[in-house]
């Protein structure tokens, strides 16, 4: 909530402050971030629907996101510890029936045990998603972290005017079950050392439902217009990204407590160096 | 038996520190043992009681985030159990959308005048736990002469405030010029915590919330 306001360009004190304190911190240890998580820099990002009457883009505060989705091993571990979180114990309040369906049982991954460990665990609700991150002393990224960190190819922080990269994650939205992709886990690794935020599952965000494209927004006259479909593109930034489109539109159409054979989750960290900019 | 009990309230109270959960009731509810109105139900009544107040699996109490009253006091949001609760979120610096919500609530709260605070409660809770302090809502209900038996407000941490929107359905999103865009919902809980109706949007009829409550819309 705090992160997507946007707000003035981070002083270059700031940004060298960082510098220093990150580098002092590579000399004292060789790897500062927390185990599996990976530091995505400070950046601005300019978020699909951003509000027409500023054309600042959003700065993005430093955080840590990790390296990979939560796998059904990692998540087995938390269920187990916290018996509510069992697929026969959930309350239906914060999951639907399929939660968890593709295991054999509370605590059992079923035959496919050996192959689905290290799998990005997926039937899982927002709730659920959230429980999780807490459980770990973690969170879920933002909206605006996750596209922000998404952006990255390999090469580049900014892989839209790569058209391979591009190309890739359409052919990979064109057929999108984790059963049929052709990518394995960790074939993507982009520039900040994150993998697979493209390529076999889509993924929570915080708050995934702030797109506010629904009927009853329009009880609401301060409401933006440009949230509604055809007019919603109107207010896009990027007419190009139309892989953008498809997981703006896909969280749009989520609840809370949906489950989906394809949606899965990662956590993320606040970066102690939290640069105030208030 | 009862020298018992007032035995242990009163050693309870006694001491500086109140302990977190009674002696004689571990088991009780935070805001039954808080001021040991525990004590105070009679036994025979008691099983009865938590019966009532127990969790279903479809209670919105069972959130277990922690909610700062216009008081100051925090407890969970069960501190609203017991008692039917309307709800709805809003922010009391919004000009537009909250004002016109706040109006639809003192519409039905005339509407069930004949209930009482004990039975109904009217609850708001904030979009913007940073600007709407204690100290800001007890300026806003005392602006809105809203009666503190029948109202509460409410403020938690972001995350936490998202997910209880997430539970009652309502969207809202920050907007950069400060407002907070958000839906209008307004909603029935039961005693327990369990949604019974909602109505959405400004202005809308009040009919269903009424009706669950057994209640005639007057002319």
């Amino acid at each position: 909530m705090k992160q997507i306001r946007p707000k003035t360009q981070p002083a270059i004190a700031e940004r060298l402050l960082l510098a220093f304190m990150l580098g002092f911190a590579g000399i004292v240890c060789a790897d500062p971030s927390p185990a599996g998580m990976q530091l995505v820099p400070a950046g601005n990002f300019r978020p699909l629907y951003s509000n027409t009457e500023t054309s600042e883009p959003t700065p993005v505060p430093a955080f840590w996101l990790a390296i990979r989705p939560v796998t059904n091993r990692e998540f087995l571990a938390f269920v187990t510890a916290n018996p509510k979180w069992r697929r026969s114990a959930v309350a239906p309040l914060f999951a639907d029936k399929t939660y968890l369906q593709h295991w054999a049982g509370d605590l059992d991954l079923g035959l496919n045990e050996a192959l689905l460990s290290d799998l990005p665990v997926v039937n899982v609700s927002w709730f659920a998603a959230r429980a999780y991150a807490k459980w770990r002393g973690q969170r879920l990224p933002t909206q605006a972290e996750w596209e922000y960190a998404a952006l990255a190819s390999e090469t580049s922080s900014d892989g839209r005017d790569e058209p391979g990269h591009y190309q890739r994650i359409l052919d990979w939205y064109s057929k999108p079950h984790q059963a049929f992709s052709t990518w394995q886990v960790g074939s993507f690794r982009n520039l900040y050392g994150v993998e697979d935020l493209h390529g076999l599952v889509w993924e929570w965000v915080e708050d995934f439902n702030t797109n506010l494209s629904t009927g009853e927004s329009r009880a609401d006259a301060s409401l933006d217009r440009k949230f509604f479909c055809g007019s919603a593109s109107i207010g896009a930034t990027d007419f190009q990204d139309y892989a953008a489109f498809m997981r703006y539109g896909f969280r749009s159409s989520l609840q809370a407590p949906y489950v989906n054979p394809n949606l899965g989750f990662r956590c993320a960290q606040d970066h102690p160096l939290k640069l105030d900019r208030s | 038996m009862k020298h018992k009990i007032a035995t242990a309230c009163l050693a309870a109270l006694i001491s500086t520190a109140l302990p977190a959960a009674c002696p004689m009731h571990p088991d009780a509810p935070p805001e039954l043992s808080a001021n040991h109105d525990c004590c105070r139900i009679a036994q025979e009544k008691w099983e009865a009681t938590l019966a009532a107040r127990a969790p279903s699996a479809h209670s919105l109490y069972q959130v277990e985030s922690a909610w700062q009253n216009q008081d100051g006091d925090t407890a969970p949001l069960s501190q609203l159990a017991g008692r039917h609760q309307l709800v709805a979120m809003a922010y009391t610096t919004c000009e537009y959308a909250c004002p016109r919500l706040l109006a639809d609530l003192k519409a039905i709260e005339t509407q069930l005048a004949d209930l009482r605070p004990a039975e109904l409660g009217i609850t708001l809770i904030t979009f913007d736990p940073a600007r709407d302090t204690a100290a800001r809502f007890r300026e806003y209900a005392q602006t809105n002469g809203l009666d503190l038996r029948r109202w509460t407000l409410l403020r938690a941490d972001p995350g936490d405030t998202l997910e209880l929107a997430n539970l009652l359905g309502v969207r809202y999103k920050p907007m950069p010029n400060g407002e907070i865009t958000h839906s209008n919902i307004i909603t029935l809980l039961s005693p327990r915590g369990e949604i019974v109706a909602q109505i959405d949007g400004l202005g809308a009829d009040a009919e269903p919330l009424l009706e669950k409550l057994g209640a005639q819309k007057k002319p």
